[in-house]
């Protein structure tokens, strides 16, 4: 049995406010098999921002990685220096981010910045090869008329096309894992369809990489992913493959989150709105975090925090009521 | 006896903005021009939640702002309880106000960060009524019960507030005279889904507590299906298919909403989801396309789309779309 | 019915002044600012009880003497006296009053004024903005001291002239910050709330922009009074602001200008009161900027 790409254990990442500290990931256990997607699913405050960032070690200070195991193809990367993890970003691990304008530089042609990337990571690159790779890159990922684009603008791009840039950079090196955190959360309806396709042509054509789809939305995730693993203030409250979690889910927090989506299939009724607020990161509720608005709640969920146990194979749920 | 005419009638409303061009050309008349709407028509009937789709670029915002009077027309006529809403100005205006509300996408920017919860949500009232200061108070407390939040929360400040509870609050202030009219400018886009479904809820309780017609304006089709009587659906400024919810639904008539419907990635849907890929990107309001300001990305399109614009017309059952080949 | 919200999860309230003086004890210069600041009120306030003589007083016998801890010094006449023999150290001391006064003046007119003008020239746009911005730059190309000084050579010298003169010369920088900040509140939710709701411009920009604004306004505000105490200083050292016999730093240490190589002493204490008061009033601006600077706000 080969070791799974990605291994990451009881992994806790935490920030300092002026109101105390704020658990972001509170003790995550997590595996990802090589070419797998996995939708990492949660609202505001879940932690699956802070996880993804934790993975690349791109979270900022003063939030830091305060405990657990992280491993990448067998190496540990907590244990790694800033040089070395460098070295990995790029090339075997990537992220893309939620606002494209944000990502990109302005005043650099997006030839020059996904040039970035190569020249970074392969310093004797010839400029001829290096123009030849992006080109071909940004026409796989769908920019038409690619090697007039070379030399363009990021703002002479629409918010769509900017994303597919982004897309390129990140995947150029043929990483092993690309963490998404949102990729068409800013963009319209329309181009989000065609974003998705193209990762998933991506993905079917590049059967090596493995991704980590991380959205506020189910219906993305449930498009997208193979296996679900939904989060709540930091924890982890279900993992199962992604047809088990939209047709059958068993967390009640799940449940409710199913519940509350309008829909565009079936009969309109009233929505079933999970009551009360989210959980609070710097003083969660003690026992489960989720108990204060659960309508199966029971005493020992006030008390002790449920572990994710294992239901079925291919099924963890972090609940008493499955306990 | 309930008044069956429209609430509110709009007619060939159009919106455009000077775009940002050089001086030389915006003094020569000649600078460039956002063509944010372009000729819409439509009504809202008494009671009736009419919901406004589109992306961006579509117009939709700016057709809220236009009927909340924050944003003046190029051209084209508004009538509220038949009279003329546009001509209105001073102090006739100013009275009339308290009748069409507005609440906003933005939690964070919708209150002032320096205002109390209870000042925000009197502001309406002392605005347009003279009351004394126990029963202002009363009155705010109602409002806030109203939305479901405990009336001891107004003595607080916004930024204490969660955004689903800021939602609230601004509803609440919205509701503080009685509006004939809400305009609901992507109110529930900021929040997370599950505290969507709780002001989603509340949008509908309001509307049957309150009799309240309300313009719904949002992006995402599956929000607006659970609020909406009717759809109106916008695509670069015009207004290319408007119909009751069920229709809309079940058999949309103008390609873009087909288009529209079948990118969204539904749970549901997800294994039978066919979407029907759409070329390229919207183009800019600064230069719309001829014609059919659909036909460059439209999988019908012909050479009459290139040239002819689509009137709005009516096809069976109530719906209308702007399509020669609908 | 939907769930009523209760209190639970709220912060407590936490009222302005207290997390004003939190904040202050646990910043160094904020304190020291603070503390400085307050016994130069405190000076001023108290100057008759505390100046052991009285200032206009000219002491034949008491010309030229040195301060108390120089030789032939004595303790009667602590910062020594003058080229009258008025004792330096009461004069000091009423100087401050002459010092705080100008600059609370000052500052507040050139606050009310510039305010004001920054939020109408800024929420209305157009016409209006362009007529009091173009003022603005016209006075901005004048250096701010000269500004004054050809205002005050037209209405003449005097205290009150000088008040006058160098309110005028201020109000351009609020009114800058201030239409700047009004510009970018302006397109915010709340502002198109308010109008829609039928609220009135004037309501609008007392009621919602001023307000927002305010603590840039007080930053600022804070900042010049430090920089008019010291302009204060500059008329006055050219003589034309506080006229004798009223003692003024400024004025003290023109006088003690002439005879800075044997008797320093004359410039000395005002000088040293001119900087105290000037680097406390930066401190203190400093930590009010920091704490609330709306860039900073906290989450």
């Amino acid at each position: 049995m080969s070791e799974p790409l990605l291994s990451i254990e009881n992994l806790v990442t935490r920030f300092p406010t002026k109101r105390g500290r704020l658990t972001a990931v509170d003790g995550v256990s997590l595996t990802l098999e090589r070419r797998e997607t996995l939708g990492l699913v949660g609202e505001s405050g879940s932690g699956k921002s802070v996880l993804g960032l934790s993975v690349m070690r791109l979270v900022q200070p003063p939030g830091k990685i305060e405990s657990g195991t992280i491993r990448f193809a067998g190496t540990s990367l907590l244990d790694l220096g800033a040089d070395e993890m460098r070295k990995l970003r790029g090339q075997r691990l990537a992220m893309i981010f939620q606002d494209p304008t944000a990502t990109l530089n302005p005043v650099l042609t997006i030839g020059e910045q996904i040039g970035e990337v190569l020249r970074w990571h392969l310093p004797s690159i010839r400029p001829a090869e290096l123009r030849e790779r992006v080109v071909e890159m940004l026409d796989r990922v769908g920019i038409p008329n690619a090697s007039q684009r070379f030399g363009d603008y990021p703002h002479e791009f629409s918010g769509g096309m900017q994303q597919r840039v982004i897309i390129a950079a990140a995947l150029i090196l043929n990483p092993a894992l690309v963490i998404a955190d949102e990729p068409t959360t800013a963009l319209d309806v329309t181009v989000q369809a065609q974003i998705l396709d193209l990762l998933r042509r991506l993905k079917d054509g590049e059967p090596e990489t493995a991704i980590i789809l991380v959205s506020h939305d189910l219906g993305v995730v449930g498009e997208m992913c193979e296996r679900i693993a939904v989060m709540y203030a930091g924890n982890l409250v279900e993992v199962a493959a992604a047809d088990d979690i939209l047709d059958d889910p068993k967390h009640p927090y799940t449940v409710g989150l199913i519940a509350s989506i309008p829909r565009l299939d079936r009969e309109v009724g009233a929505l079933n709105p999970i009551p009360g607020r989210l959980a609070d990161p710097v003083s969660p509720p003690p026992g489960c975090k989720f108990h204060p608005r659960c309508i199966h709640a029971f005493d020992r969920c006030r008390v002790e925090r449920p572990v994710l146990k294992m239901l079925s194979p291919g099924r963890q749920v972090a609940c008493h009521l499955h306990d | 006896m309930t008044d069956a005419s429209p609430l509110v009638e709009v007619n060939d409303l159009t919106v455009h903005f000077a775009g940002r061009g050089n001086v030389l050309g915006r003094l020569l008349g000649k600078g460039p021009v956002v063509h944010a709407v372009n000729g819409i028509s439509f009504a809202i009937g008494r009671q009736e939640v009419l919901g406004l789709v589109g992306e961006s670029g579509s117009g939709k915002t700016t057709t809220g702002r236009v009927l909340a009077r924050l944003v003046p027309p190029t051209a084209g006529r508004v009538r509220l309880a038949g009279e003329d809403w546009l001509g209105l100005s001073g102090s006739a205006l100013r009275r009339r106000r308290r009748d069409v509300q507005m609440i906003f996408q933005n939690p964070f920017a919708s209150l002032d960060p320096k205002w109390t919860v209870e000042r925000i949500v009197a502001e309406p009232l002392k605005t347009h009524e003279r009351l004394g200061a126990p029963e202002l108070r009363r009155r705010v407390a109602s409002l806030l019960e109203g939305v479901g939040l405990d009336p001891r929360l107004m003595t607080r400040y916004p930024h204490q507030f969660s955004g689903g509870q800021r939602q609230r609050i601004g509803l609440a202030r919205a509701m503080a005279l009685n509006p004939q009219l809400l305009i609901a400018d992507e109110p529930v886009s900021a929040l997370d889904v599950s505290i969507q479904a709780q002001i989603l809820n509340l949008l509908a309780e309001l509307k049957s507590s309150h009799r309240l017609s309300m313009l719904f304006i949002s992006h995402d089709l599956a929000v607006v299906r659970h609020v909406s009587d009717r759809v109106a659906v916008m695509y670069l400024g015009t207004l290319v298919e408007i119909a009751e919810t069920k229709a809309l639904y079940r058999s949309p008539r103008h390609p873009y909403t087909q288009a529209l419907l079948s990118a969204i990635p539904d749970p549901a849907r997800r294994k039978s989801r066919k979407p029907i890929g759409l070329r390229g990107e919207i183009p800019s309001p600064l230069n719309p396309p001829s014609g059919c300001v659909f036909h460059p990305r439209c999988p019908l399109a012909q050479a009459v789309c290139a040239q002819d614009t689509p009137k709005l017309r009516p096809l069976a059952d109530g719906q209308w779309a702007a399509c020669h080949f609908a | 019915m939907t769930t009523i919200e209760t209190t639970e999860s709220l912060d407590p309230p936490v009222s302005a002044a207290q997390r004003f003086l939190s904040e202050l004890i646990r910043s160094p210069k904020g304190l020291t600012g603070f503390v400085l600041i307050v016994l130069v009120l405190l000076v001023a306030l108290l100057a008759p009880l505390l100046a052991p003589h009285d200032p206009a007083q000219q002491v034949l016998g008491a010309r030229f003497q040195p301060p108390a801890f120089a030789e032939d010094g004595e303790w009667s006449r602590v910062l020594g006296g003058d080229n009258l023999g008025r004792d330096i150290f009461s004069r000091v001391l009423y100087g401050s009053q002459t010092s705080i006064m100008v600059a609370l003046l000052v500052v507040f007119n050139a606050m009310i004024t510039g305010s004001i003008l920054g939020a109408i020239s800024g929420y209305f746009g157009g016409i209006v903005d362009a007529a009091i911005m173009r003022v603005a730059d016209f006075q901005l190309s004048f250096p701010f001291i000269l500004v004054a000084l050809l205002l005050l050579a037209i209405v003449g010298p005097g205290f009150w002239t000088m008040v006058f003169a160098l309110s005028v010369a201020l109000w351009v920088s609020f009114a800058r910050l201030v239409r700047g900040e009004t510009l970018k509140i302006r397109e915010l939710e709340y502002i198109q709330a308010a109008k829609s709701i039928g609220v009135g411009h004037a309501a609008i920009i007392f009621g919602h922009v001023i307000p927002n604004v305010l603590p840039t306004i007080i930053v600022l505000a804070t900042l010049d009074i430090a920089a008019v105490v010291l302009y204060e200083a500059a008329i006055s050292f050219l003589g034309l602001g506080t006229q004798p016999p009223t003692p003024s730093w400024g004025m003290m240490i023109s006088e003690g200008r002439n005879y800075l190589y044997e008797n320093y002493w004359m410039a000395l204490g005002p000088g040293i009161a001119i900087m105290t008061t000037s680097i406390a009033i930066n401190l203190f601006g400093d930590f009010l900027r920091d704490t609330y600077d709306p860039r900073q706000e906290r989450l």
